[in-house]
Parts: structure tokens; C-alpha cells; sequence
């Protein structure tokens, strides 16, 4: 009920257009970041569809060199069509589903010269460093992208 | 007071058109995304399904001329897809070099050649894997006898996770 004049009157309206406005850009507010996120995890599902890589190594033969500690070393292939990073940051290696810890484990391209991104085409090795030599038989390496992308390979020692 | 209330329904009605709108877009750019690069996940399962490189011949020659037939000559045939044949050959394990012999056509061959390998009488493992991860394997070894090299076994495979 009106509090009684053109006055007052008009100041409720103004009060009301105020509160819808302030709700309206609250909306707006929201919808916005709603939005941005639908777009983040768009690109980033499309990024990781996009993102493939194969452990190349003869699974019969892996070059291993050293008397202890032995360093073993896997070939990577940039399959996919996006470059990822390729450093002991970024990439996770997992030997009979026990982690290598970061320190023992270099990357490196084909030449031996240290890397941090490999290109879709590109080969490229990580040097796995293990206190003890892995026992004669089957094992699994796991190798673990930024983006969450895995690949395994079966190898025999 | 009745206008007011008009007022401020319109205003929150215009606004819901307009996230919606925002929303719409933002659901057609990611989805568009998505679908794009699911025709490149398809394209490269598909062109590792029908990968069908097979070694056709070995050969002990002298390709690079140094007097000596001690360099192994490769030659593949493609049973299955085109495939570009942007090779990487790992040699008992270790890795050799890679190859740009162009495209691999369905019928095709390509040949390369190791140069300078160590003949002796163990056998051997030769890898060649293609861009798309699918490999070519085989297990070789020397003779005196022509051709001077024997396929002993070999495998076509793509990478797949064994579970």
C-alpha cells in the first residue's frame, strides 16, 4: 500500500528496478562463469582426445646399461596431433604399478640431449634408473601424461 | 506499485533469455570442440585397425659401397590402409634413426637399408613403427648362403593397453 504522494511512490519503483537490476547481474554474474567453464572443459576434453602417445620399445629387448644402479630406457612416440610436455614435472612413470620418483628418471630425445616437450612425430626416451635390477620375466611400465593420458607396455627382462 | 512489479518481471525475464542465450553458445563452441576432435581420435583408431605393413623381403647387400655386403636391406609391403611412412627402426632394442619415405600406399613397398651391422651368427630383432604407433616386428638372422639374411619370425601389431 502506497505510503501515500508521487514521492514515495516513486522511490519504491526505483527500490524494485534496483532489486531486479541487482539480481539480473547476479545472473548475468553467474551464467557467465558457468559459461567460461563449459568452454574450459570443452577444450580441455578435445585437448586430450587429441593428445595419444605409444611406448615403442621391442617388448623383448629393452636397452638396459649400468651394474647397479640400472638405468632402462623406453622410447616414447608422439602419436596424437598436440605436442605435451615431456619432463619428470609433467610426466608420471610407474614400474609394476610402484612410481619411480622423479629424481631417477631423465628425459631426453633420441640424441641424448634433455627435453621438455615432445612433438606429435617425435621420439623420445626417458631413462628409468632402478637401485636393483629387475628380475628375469615379465613386467609393466606405465607412463603417465599431464592431461591425465595413459599408456602401458608389457616388456620381458 | 503495479508497475513496479511489471518492471522488475520484465527485467528478470530479459535476463534469463540472455543467460540462456550465453549458456547455448557456450554449449555449441564446446560441443563443436569436442566433436572436431573426436574425428581425429577416430581417424587414428581407425587408420590403426586397418594398418596391414607386412615385411616382404631381407637381403644382406653392400648399399653403401664400402666394399663390405654387411648392410641389411628391408623391404615392406602394405596389405592394409595408406599410411605415411615416417619410419622409426629400433634395432635389438636400441633406437636406429628415423626414415621419411613419403606415403605407403595399399599394394606399395618401401626399402630401406641398416648400413654397417655386425654380422654374426645370433639373431636379431628389428622394430619399424609407423606414425600411427602400429609396429612392424621381426626377428632375423645372417647366413653365408643368398640371400645372406633369413626372416626367422615377425609380427604386425599397434599399440594397445593389455589388461
Amino acid at each position: 500500500m502506497a505510503a501515500g504522494g508521487p514521492a514515495s511512490e516513486l522511490i519504491m519503483f526505483i527500490v524494485a528496478v534496483i532489486v531486479a537490476g541487482s539480481v539480473a547481474g547476479a545472473l548475468a554474474y553467474v551464467t557467465n562463469d558457468i559459461a567460461h567453464g563449459m568452454n574450459d572443459r570443452g577444450a580441455m576434453l578435445a585437448e586430450q582426445l587429441r593428445t595419444d602417445f605409444a611406448i615403442i620399445n621391442d617388448p623383448n629387448n629393452i636397452p638396459v646399461s649400468g651394474t647397479g644402479p640400472y638405468t632402462y630406457t623406453f622410447y616414447i612416440k608422439n602419436i596424437g596431433k598436440n605436442s605435451f610436455a615431456f619432463s619428470s614435472d609433467a610426466v608420471q612413470v610407474f614400474i609394476d604399478g610402484n612410481i619411480v620418483p622423479p629424481a631417477n628418471l631423465t628425459f631426453t630425445d633420441t640424441s641424448g640431449n634433455a627435453i621438455t616437450s615432445l612433438d606429435p612425430y617425435a621420439v623420445g626416451e626417458i631413462q628409468v634408473t632402478l637401485g636393483t635390477q629387475l628380475s628375469t620375466g615379465t613386467h609393466t611400465i606405465t607412463v603417465v601424461l599431464e592431461n591425465g593420458k595413459r599408456r602401458s607396455l608389457v616388456f620381458q627382462v | 506499485m503495479g508497475f513496479s512489479v511489471s518492471a522488475s518481471a520484465a527485467i528478470i525475464f530479459i535476463s534469463f533469455l540472455v543467460a540462456a542465450s550465453t549458456l547455448y553458445s557456450a554449449w555449441d563452441n564446446s560441443y563443436s570442440k569436442v566433436q572436431a576432435a573426436r574425428e581425429d581420435w577416430y581417424s587414428l583408431r581407425l587408420s590403426q585397425l586397418h594398418f596391414g605393413v607386412k615385411v616382404q623381403s631381407l637381403a644382406r647387400v653392400d648399399s653403401d659401397g664400402d666394399g663390405n655386403s654387411d648392410d641389411l636391406e628391408v623391404v615392406l609391403l602394405n596389405n592394409g590402409t595408406t599410411v605415411r611412412a615416417l619410419i622409426d627402426v629400433i634395432d635389438d632394442g636400441v633406437y636406429l634413426g628415423s626414415l621419411d619415405e613419403g606415403y605407403l600406399l595399399p599394394g606399395g613397398n618401401i626399402t630401406y637399408y641398416v648400413t654397417n651391422a655386425l654380422v654374426d651368427t645370433n639373431t636379431h630383432t628389428q622394430l619399424v613403427v609407423f606414425p600411427n604407433g602400429c609396429s612392424v616386428w621381426f626377428k632375423y638372422q645372417y647366413q653365408s648362403t643368398a640371400p645372406g639374411v633369413s626372416l626367422l619370425a615377425s609380427a604386425t601389431y599397434c599399440p594397445t593397453e593389455v589388461s
